[in-house]
């Protein structure tokens, strides 16, 4: 990590995080995955790719914790020099008042402050900082859960303490990116196409029924989207016991519409499950508003991984491309 | 013994084994233990297992592993299944769990004993009557979803669920009882609560809670001013007159 403090001529204190203003912004991270057997939901950040973008451009492991915020604008001060990248919604974050870089890195000068304004489309913005953003642990992660009664919401006034800064780095334009390291910028438009692979209960509905579009409701949350439209109707009357069900699972209520399951989703439920969501359109549900049409495309299960395995293969050119260049520049120790 | 599983894609990193045999019980059974058996395997793809009444749901890695690779592990372990072998009758546990039924700490004795055509007294004593097999713990955090074997009736669920069901709370569905760890929304029917804290979420040597698949709970009626004691108190659930072997 970086710990280049130097004289302190670009820092005012040590380095820090001031929280102006906070919409809904929390310090997250990829969650409480394997705990199933003690009904402990996975949770975490609702677009993985983004999150872990913002991560690797700023040289941090992707799983380290980073600021979420949904729907809405935050405003932070930085008292020293710092490194972050900003990803996910499309957006205009402004460091004192000039537009800054999205999805490369970037570095936030002492006493400046980066406002990320609510988003233009999509839904979620991930910021984060070298070195990673403090938060308590619980089961291995910071990730907001209500129900362990963890997670750290941020409110005005609030401070974040930086375990590094980026004191020592002197470059001239310090809002333009330092670097283009080609990270893919996903679009987020308002018709969103879900890809989703047969589940189980597939035989049971009229396929076509289920294709959409959905509307997105505002009664929405990180446990599940809610979409309304018709009730499809089902073949089998039979009742179904309590299962596991994965996060993406396409369940069709008997009150109608259909609800895709988020990282906040319990454990178990017993409602038939026509499709699953594959892992990458996840990020797509992550980042689709309210009022938002959902359209579902079906895929099968192989494209879906190798969609998947292309996307982590990209994530780590990224990573790689970002060391190379954050270490070359003295950002980032060997 | 004889196990068929019904493996189906669940997503593309989830298997879903459905298993397919005579009897709840069995089935049951065969679910946990082949939890159980994919857990000591410890294949290189697992990310998580959640095993219910039937089913058993794999989460692997797709980068690590694929879908005929898990299901060719599960039939592996399903074909040399030892149902003994996972210890949930040798090692299960009873715990006494001190219940004040009805009034304020469970608002829908009354109705849920009409419903069942009993008084709300009768339906106390029922559930009182023996333990209830805890069948697996599943959320809201460390939630345990039990039954009895005498126990077959249908209580349906509230129409509008709660948003915010106190902590200790016994409540029924179906023939299913379970008690809410901590404070969440929730549709069961709310028939007492326990004073004993159920979950500890400081303690991170990972028993978020002290009962697991098997074991059982058992409900014991107190009053008011035993209740207020106990909450006093502040004790675990599985402390209170100890886990008996």
């Amino acid at each position: 990590m970086t710990d280049s403090r130097d004289k302190g001529v670009h820092a005012h204190g040590p380095p820090r995080i001031t929280v102006e203003s906070a919409g809904l912004a929390v310090v997250q991270d990829l969650g409480r995955p394997g705990h199933g057997d003690q009904g402990i939901s996975v949770n975490g950040a609702s677009d993985r790719g983004s999150a872990r973008t913002a991560n690797v451009l700023v040289g941090n492991p992707p799983e380290t914790p980073l600021l979420e915020t949904t729907g809405s604008a935050t405003s932070l001060h930085f008292s020293a020099d710092t490194l972050v990248a900003v990803t996910g919604a499309t957006t205009r974050p402004t460091v004192s008042g000039r537009t800054a870089p999205t999805w490369d890195p970037m570095i936030v000068e002492a006493g400046a402050t980066l406002v990320l304004p609510a988003p233009e489309q999509g839904w979620r913005t991930y910021l984060a900082v070298a070195g990673g953003l403090p938060g308590e642990h619980l089961f291995g992660s910071v990730a907001p859960d209500p129900m362990l009664r963890v997670g750290r919401r941020l409110s005005r006034g609030d401070r974040l303490d930086l375990s590094s800064c980026a004191c020592s780095f002197h470059h001239p334009h310090l809002v333009h990116p330092l670097f283009r390291l080609h990270a893919r910028r996903p679009r987020w438009p308002s018709t969103a196409v879900v890809e989703v692979t047969p589940g189980p209960e597939l035989d049971e509905f009229d396929a076509s029924a289920l294709r959409g579009p959905w509307e997105v409701s505002p009664s929405s949350d990180h446990v599940g989207l809610r979409a309304e439209g018709p009730v499809p109707a089902r073949a089998s009357a039979t009742e179904i016991l309590s299962r596991g069900v994965p996060v993406g699972a396409i369940q069709v209520p008997p009150s109608g519409g259909i609800l895709v399951l988020l990282y906040g989703r319990l454990l178990t439920a017993g409602y038939p499950v026509p499709y699953v969501a594959t892992t990458v359109s996840l990020d797509t549900l992550g980042q689709v508003r309210p009022g938002d049409q959902l359209l579902l495309r079906v895929t099968d299960v192989a494209s879906a991984v190798a969609q998947l395995l292309r996307a982590r293969k990209e994530l780590s050119e990224v990573a790689a491309r970002a060391t190379t260049a954050l270490r070359g520049s003295g950002l980032l120790q060997a | 013994m004889t196990a068929r599983l019904d493996l189906r894609a669940y997503g593309d990193a989830g298997l879903l084994a459905g298993v397919v045999r005579r009897g709840y019980e069995s089935r049951w059974r065969t679910t946990q233990v082949l939890a159980a058996a994919v857990r000591s395997a410890h294949p290189s793809w697992l990310v998580d297992l959640v095993a219910t009444y039937d089913h058993l749901f794999v989460s692997f890695d797709p980068g690590v592993g694929d879908h005929a690779g898990v299901g060719a592990l599960l039939e592996q372990l399903s074909d040399a299944l030892d149902e003994t072998s996972a210890g949930l009758d040798t090692e299960a546990r009873t715990f006494r769990v001190p219940v004040l039924f009805g009034g304020e700490t469970g608002p829908d004795l009354d109705d849920v004993a009409a419903e069942l055509s009993l008084t709300a007294e009768a339906l106390v004593a029922a559930l009182a009557a023996g333990p209830w097999r805890v069948r697996f713990v599943a959320s809201p955090v460390g939630t345990p979803f039990t039954d009895r074997s005498d126990w077959s009736v249908s209580v349906p669920r509230m129409t509008v669920p709660r948003v915010a069901v106190p902590p200790g709370s016994v409540a029924l569905s179906g023939s299913q009882s379970i008690i809410y760890p901590v404070p969440s929304p929730g549709g069961w029917r709310l028939v007492g609560r326990t004073p004993l804290r159920v979950v500890d979420l400081a303690d991170e040597s990972g028993t978020l809670v002290p009962y697991r698949a098997g074991d059982r709970l058992e409900y014991v009626p107190i009053d008011a001013d035993r209740f207020a004691e106990l909450e006093r108190l502040g004790e675990r659930l599985g402390e209170w007159l100890g886990a008996e072997p």
